[in-house]
């Protein structure tokens, strides 16, 4: 048996000692690849918080702060209103936007506070609603914001001053010179408050309409008003079909082809108590030119926040038949432009060529054929061609010509 | 000399390991409130498993800097500023990455700024309109060197390795380059202005909030890792506006999205 040659065997203690150092570092790691800090409802409500109270009533939470990081964390906590994205979703307003309802509602117990490296922390807050409060359902939520906007703090008023936490200097040139934009990130636990009461569920659905401009694919845009003061959910879908036939989207479109029918399925629209929202959906890969009919179908429905449920769902159809003019940058479009210079083209020719035949037959005079008599001579002496001499008179081949047989004879040139 | 380096390292090594093994149940065993979740993380080689206990988390990873857009030089007509040079790509300063560790429910991420650009200390308090203000967003951003690489890039997004969970977040803002509609670049206007190169047409302007990233899952799906993308930026700065710095404060909202989910 070959033995190994002793310098190349691996001492036992030295690979020991490599995996004993190897195991250390990734165990020193493991706690660290957390980083940054979150914010949930403390256990055991989940993702949000939602209370049914009277006009004049108070409820009470907590919420629940994570600092992954090994630096302590100071985050500014602020109750904010509800309100909607450009997109028809939740969205909070910020602290710099005047609170009209829940945001003004909420008291946070501590509204600055710092939690140490990989610590966890409980805040609470009451959400105290004013005895005038009228009923509905109402949005907002406690947003938890780091960086240098905490209010109060030197650097909260550089931000504000200079956006950079620097001195600035303003110039005194006719130029702009900085534009600054100061990043923070915040996160936001929702809650919804049900006062209750007499709820009004209306809606109105003002505009299905379709854009199309150049550079761009048609848009439809889908207008809804909330008018109520409830939450109402709208699911809506737009069929397209008509001439010519639509082809498959591809494989990473989000439209189905059913049939003869393309279907678009967008989001979920939440519309806040009287809110209203624009949605546009944008017919991707539309064809360049055709005949169209959309069908827009929505689903509105009452949203219950305290029990989670959709009732009182009504649907409603709006049906918009429209074209789309062709491009004359597209395929198609060139194609028809080519045909169609090429009619233009023909019937221009033709149309100076009878003109020209019609002056000729004008300025021709009767000829009565004698004996030996030729075409070819006869077109000579009009000083024009034989084939033209034959088409005047309808001559046909063989071109023969009979002795006392009358034609016309173009008058010469002069 | 050295197998006695050797045993140092060895020595100092298990030193560090038991030192670490001693911090970390205490690190688990100062978490005040209650137990949601349980992650097990193995201690190979020993023979034994150590409970460490963490709540699921929705969390920023990493958020975009700060930055000055250039400076402009207006008199009549508008001038246009972007963030970011004549290239497809972003560089890690207009990184955003976020971890959710949840498994269950969605995730919403939102920009919003808190105003127009104005000059606080001038008297006269001239300002651009946040409306001239746009945002897209792009999965063609450098990697942090310290992240892992991704492990997908699906709708201008990318799910970065160790990623689980449904790839169907929906990036409205994200940008897909068109020399033909006039997008080739990050300074390119048509790439802030033309919603035929964004993934939906919904509105990019700051003055209202707009959705970066919409990820709905019902509660009992979810997602684990972490996702990334690149935020750039273009001004428009009206004709005639004042000379002067002008700052805004743009905020990233993260929240649980519960919104459209069915």
């Amino acid at each position: 048996m070959n033995k190994l040659p002793a310098n190349t065997a691996i001492p036992v203690t030295r690979l020991l000692s490599f995996f004993v150092l190897v195991l250390s570092a990734f165990s020193f790691c493991l706690p660290t690849a957390l980083a940054g800090y979150s914010v949930i409802p403390a256990p055991p409500i989940e993702h949000q918080f939602t209370y049914e109270i009277k006009p004049g009533a108070e409820k009470s939470g907590t919420i629940l702060i994570e600092n992954f990081d090994n630096t302590p964390v100071t985050i500014s906590l602020y109750g904010a209103d509800g309100t909607q994205s450009d997109q028809g979703t939740y969205a909070l307003t910020t602290r710099f936007n005047k609170q009209q309802h829940l945001g003004k509602w909420i008291t946070i117990s501590q509204p600055v506070v710092t939690v140490g490296p990989r610590e966890k922390k409980q805040v609470d807050f009451k959400i105290n609603i004013p005895k005038d409060a009228t009923p509905g359902t109402y949005s907002g939520g406690i947003a938890a914001e780091t960086g240098g906007n905490l209010p109060g703090s030197k650097q909260y008023k550089d931000i504000i001053s200079d956006g950079d936490g620097g001195t600035l200097q303003l110039p005194k040139t006719a130029t702009v010179p900085t534009n600054n934009v100061t990043i923070t990130s915040r996160f936001v636990v929702k809650i919804f408050v049900k006062i209750p009461g007499t709820v009004t569920y209306k809606y109105e659905w003002p505009d299905f309409s379709v854009l199309q401009q150049k550079g761009t694919y048609p848009t439809f845009r889908v207008e809804y008003k909330n008018l109520g003061n409830t939450i109402i959910r709208v699911q809506h879908k737009i069929e397209i079909k008509g001439f010519p036939s639509l082809p498959e989207p591809g494989p990473n479109s989000k439209f189905k082809l059913e049939k003869d029918t393309l279907v678009i399925d967008p989001p979920t629209v939440t519309l806040l108590q009287k809110s209203d929202a624009i949605i546009p959906v944008r017919w991707d890969n539309a064809p360049d030119f055709g005949f169209y009919t959309a069908t827009a179908t929505s689903t509105f429905s009452k949203y219950d926040i305290t029990t989670n449920k959709l009732t009182d769902t009504r649907t409603e159809i709006h049906e918009l038949k429209f074209y789309i003019p062709i491009k004359l940058g597209s395929p198609i479009g060139l194609s028809l432009v080519t045909l169609a210079l090429l009619i233009l083209g023909s019937a221009l020719f033709f149309s100076i060529r009878y003109l020209m035949l019609q002056d000729l037959i004008k300025n021709s005079k009767t000829y009565t054929i004698k004996e030996d008599d030729t075409l070819t001579d006869l077109a000579k002496t009009s000083h024009i061609g034989w084939k033209k001499l034959a088409h005047i008179n309808k001559i046909k081949a063989p071109y023969i010509l009979k002795p006392g047989q009358k034609i016309l004879l173009p008058k010469k040139n002069k | 000399m050295q197998n006695k380096k050797i045993q140092i390292i060895f020595l100092a090594s298990l030193a560090a390991l038991l030192l670490n093994l001693v911090w970390m149940p205490f690190f688990a065993s100062s978490q005040s409130t209650p137990l949601r979740e349980e992650d097990i993380l193995p201690q190979g080689g020993i023979g034994s498993t150590l409970q460490v206990t963490r709540f699921p988390f929705l969390s920023f990873n990493k958020i975009p800097d700060s930055f000055s857009f250039s400076e402009a030089s207006t008199s009549t007509s508008e001038a246009n500023l972007f963030s970011d040079t004549g290239s497809q790509q972003l560089e890690t300063p207009r990184a955003l990455i976020i971890s959710d560790t949840r498994g269950a429910g969605g995730i919403l991420l939102q920009a919003s700024v808190s105003g127009n650009f104005t000059i606080q200390s001038n008297g006269d308090n001239p300002n651009i309109p946040v409306s001239g203000l746009r945002l897209v967003t792009t999965d063609r951003v450098t990697p942090i060197p310290s992240d892992p690489q991704p492990v997908a890039t699906k709708n201008g997004l990318i799910y970065l390795a160790g990623y689980q969970g449904d790839q169907n977040i929906i990036a409205p803002l994200g940008i897909n380059f068109d020399e033909t509609l006039g997008c080739n670049s990050f300074s390119d206007l048509a790439t802030f202005t033309n919603p035929a190169c964004r993934n939906t047409v919904s509105s990019n302007t700051l003055n209202n909030t707009v959705n970066i990233m919409d990820g709905c899952l019902p509660a009992n799906n979810g997602r684990n890792g972490k996702i990334q993308t690149g935020v750039a930026y273009n001004l428009a700065v009206p004709p005639y506006t004042p000379p002067g710095a002008y700052s805004t404060i743009m905020t990233f909202t993260l929240s649980d999205n519960t919104d459209n989910c069915s």
